[in-house]
């Protein structure tokens, strides 16, 4: 058990793993150096990206008494794609899982508390990443086998594999919601990309999560349908949870090699895709948004700034006009910015809405999926 | 710089529960000086080795302790390096007479370590490693060097089996050795069907958790002649550290702490490996013995478990290694250690070994490591100079 003030000292290293490096040669070191080999020493902190190569291994059998619970556990030393290696724990693996060389990427996870009222400590440890989870014992394995099984059957290509939640999600998560760490029901997430032509993503994607539920039974209202209505940010994937053995939670993300490429890459990669299709691009819409906010010369910058953070972050709301369109707006818009969304003269005229076809000040913040009359 | 050896003195190594630190101390002191044949009151300074005695006991100021036990008021210091800590009080006494302060030194090393739970010595010995970097991790002493035999077994296609031989080599001669703390020959199958500590580590292939003391009287080549003494000689002694933080290194199959320590030592002392009759070796780990061999430049690289399993190494052997029983068997009171290392080659240059005499021994060795590699102290010993 660190001691906290220890634990506050080191908390960039080891819940971010961050290092640093060198402002002469850019060598990169964790834990930090105060001399660097080239002789240089003045660092910059920097935040290493997390992946990384197994490169030697063991289990614990004996372990000291804070560990206990955790025996057998594997410890390994990881060499960073940045070039350092560190000492991590293995986290979700047993030691058949392990081999010398293969990819791993760093997790967050609770490591030990202090009794009911002390400080619980977190960790940078290491968990196998790609497909290489093949052992018998893990969770995740356990898991992913009967699933492998149905994909193998379907016959798309595909690759599936053990998704870490990130620290700030986990973080975000504890905070909006008020839920302890154990609580959060999706740290264990499995992603399945598909490699699918463009005009039969959707199918395919349904046709998979059709078949994962199958498997294990779905929870209904975690259901989330990014493909039919992509994010304004550009974000598609099927996201379902399920519940696994040992009945845990567990997240299911569905989506294909092109929407992986730009949920983890962002609109670059989108540039590759264009015009394959004659399908309405929501990378046009949303450059097209970037371009209104851009030559609106009434907006200050703060409004500025405001409205394209929200373009890009904000959590996404759909409203049903009464033509049945479909209308993406960030969450916290009035039924005055819908207003105004369908045309400026509407929204100069706007004195009151019906929302569900019953009056509501046109200044209230309207709900997801509600049906607008202005 | 040749600093000779003219009294030894140490304990029976093992689970000593009716000694305390200062009864091992005086034990292994008071007999150094009746082997040399002086009073406490002929020395003057004192060097004692000790790793453990802050953190298990609460213990410090050892070199006072030591003082106070033989009843002497000279300078005394308490020198810590983890495990090499004897190796390294041994290396201050040198220079103490190397720089003309003192002509008589008084070397000893102690520990106690079984009186406390396993849990507290686990925690002790990971202090000899980079503690913010790499404990709290889970990783234990011989998890970090489970890790370095996985490197080695990966590079050099080796595996438990040939490990095993190195453990079977040093019960077999600590069972010639009356201080050891085991003194039982065991079995390739033993070693194999032990319990595992860290994989590939099993219990059989770790040191033993003993108590013990050991010191030798150093003195003056001046000082041994003009009282007519028959002395061995420390002709070679060479120290180097590696990274304390073992990821830090590229290459954990070598120790490069080894490798510069021993380079030295030859070279202060003009001899080659060549030259060794007798060596001790540091095999806190069966793998540990392999390594040592190969980097001190006895075996080529990837040959020392071939070598350990052909015989080679036996006491009848081409080249004697660990005929105490290393610290597999004869046992490993970390402060202890190189000091009682010392008093090994010493007694074998002399030869007062009894059953696990070498044959003829002229020139000797000891290797010393604190950490997983990081303080690697060498020192060699003559009978003739």
């Amino acid at each position: 058990m660190m001691n906290p003030i220890a634990q506050w000292r080191t908390r960039d290293n080891y819940y971010r793993l961050q290092g640093v490096t060198c402002t002469s040669c850019h060598k990169k070191f964790f834990p930090k150096k105060h001399l660097c080999v080239c002789g240089g020493s003045t660092f910059e902190n920097y935040t290493f990206s997390g992946e990384g190569i197994l490169k030697t291994f063991t289990q614990i059998t004996v372990s000291p008494t804070v560990f206990k619970d955790a025996v057998p556990y594997c410890v390994g030393i990881v060499e960073l794609a940045e070039g350092p290696r560190i000492i991590a724990p293995l986290t979700d693996v047993a030691l058949d899982d392990l081999s010398i060389d293969m990819p791993v990427v760093a997790v967050f996870r609770r490591y030990c508390s202090n009794g009911e009222k002390g400080i619980i400590s977190y960790f940078d440890q290491d968990w196998p990443a790609g497909t290489s989870m093949s052992g018998e014992k893990t969770y995740g394995c356990k898991f992913i086998k009967p699933i492998k099984r149905v994909m193998d059957e379907l016959g798309y290509p595909y690759r599936i594999f053990g998704r870490p939640k990130s620290i700030f999600s986990i973080y975000n998560k504890i905070k909006t919601k008020s839920v302890s760490f154990e609580e959060i029901y999706d740290l264990f997430a499995v992603r399945i990309v598909l490699d699918v032509p463009r005009n039969k993503e959707k199918a395919a994607c349904w046709q998979v999560y059709s078949e994962v539920t199958d498997v294990f039974k779905p929870i209904p209202e975690r259901l989330k349908d990014w493909i039919t209505t992509p994010k304004s940010n550009g974000y598609e994937s099927l996201h379902t949870t399920v519940i696994g053995p040992e009945g845990k939670f567990v997240e299911v993300q569905l989506r294909t090699e092109r929407m992986d490429e730009i949920a983890e890459r962002g609109f670059a990669a989108h540039w590759k895709y264009k015009g394959i299709t004659n399908q309405p691009d929501v990378y046009d819409t949303w450059l097209d948004s970037i371009r209104e906010i851009m030559d609106n010369p009434n907006s200050d910058a703060l409004e500025f700034i405001s409205d394209f953070k929200n373009n890009l972050y904000a959590e996404e709301i759909f409203v049903v006009t009464p033509m049945g369109d479909m209308i993406n707006m960030p969450k916290g818009s009035t039924a005055l910015d819908f207003a105004f969304h369908i045309h400026t003269d509407v929204g100069y005229h706007c004195k009151a809405v019906k929302v569900n076809n019953s009056s509501q000040w046109s200044d209230e913040s309207v709900y997801s999926k509600r049906q607008l009359l202005d | 710089m040749n600093v000779a050896v003219i009294g030894v003195g140490h304990t029976k190594f093992g689970e000593l529960w009716d000694q305390s630190i200062n009864d091992l101390l005086a034990h292994a002191q008071l007999e150094a000086f009746a082997d040399a044949r002086l009073k406490p009151q002929a020395i003057d300074e004192i060097y004692t080795a000790n790793m453990c005695a802050g953190m298990i006991e609460g213990q410090l100021h050892l070199g006072a302790l030591a003082a106070e036990v033989i009843g002497v008021d000279l300078p005394a210091t308490r020198i810590e390096a983890a495990c090499v800590s004897g190796s390294l009080a041994l290396r201050a006494g040198m220079m103490a007479i190397a720089s003309k302060q003192a002509e008589v030194v008084l070397v000893s090393g102690v520990e106690k370590m079984t009186d406390v739970s396993n849990d507290v010595i686990a925690t002790t010995l990971f202090g000899a490693s980079d503690v913010e970097a790499e404990k709290y991790t889970g990783v234990t002493f011989p998890g970090l060097f489970a890790m370095i035999t996985r490197s080695y077994f990966h590079k050099y296609g080796i595996t438990r089996k040939d490990l095993a031989h190195v453990s079977v080599k040093n019960h077999a001669h600590a069972a010639l050795n009356p201080l050891a703390h085991l003194r039982k020959s065991i079995t390739h199958e033993q070693v194999l069907a032990s319990s595992m500590v860290a994989d590939p580590l099993s219990l059989l292939d770790c040191s033993l958790v003993s108590d013990g003391a050991a010191a030798v009287v150093l003195c003056s080549k001046e000082f041994a002649e003009k009282n007519n003494y028959t002395p061995i000689y420390i002709t070679g002694s060479g120290a180097s550290v590696d990274s304390i933080h073992l990821a830090a290194r590229d290459d954990i199959t070598t120790f490069q702490a080894t490798n510069k320590a021993a380079q030295k030592a030859f070279a202060m002392a003009g001899v080659t490996p060549d030259d060794i009759d007798v060596l001790e070796v540091h095999d806190a780990f069966t793998m540990a013995e392999i390594m040592a061999v190969e980097d001190l430049g006895f075996v080529e690289k990837g040959k020392g478990a071939h070598a350990i399993a052909s015989g080679e190494m036996n006491l009848d052997g081409r080249l004697p290694t660990n005929p105490s029983g290393g610290l597999k068997a004869k046992g490993h009171p970390v402060g202890a250690t190189g000091v009682a290392q010392a008093v090994e080659i010493v007694k074998q240059l002399r030869g007062e070994c009894g059953q696990r005499q070498v044959d003829n021994a002229k020139i000797g060795l000891t290797h010393n490591v604190g950490g997983i590699g990081t303080t690697v102290a060498v020192h060699i010993f003559q009978k003739e100079v």
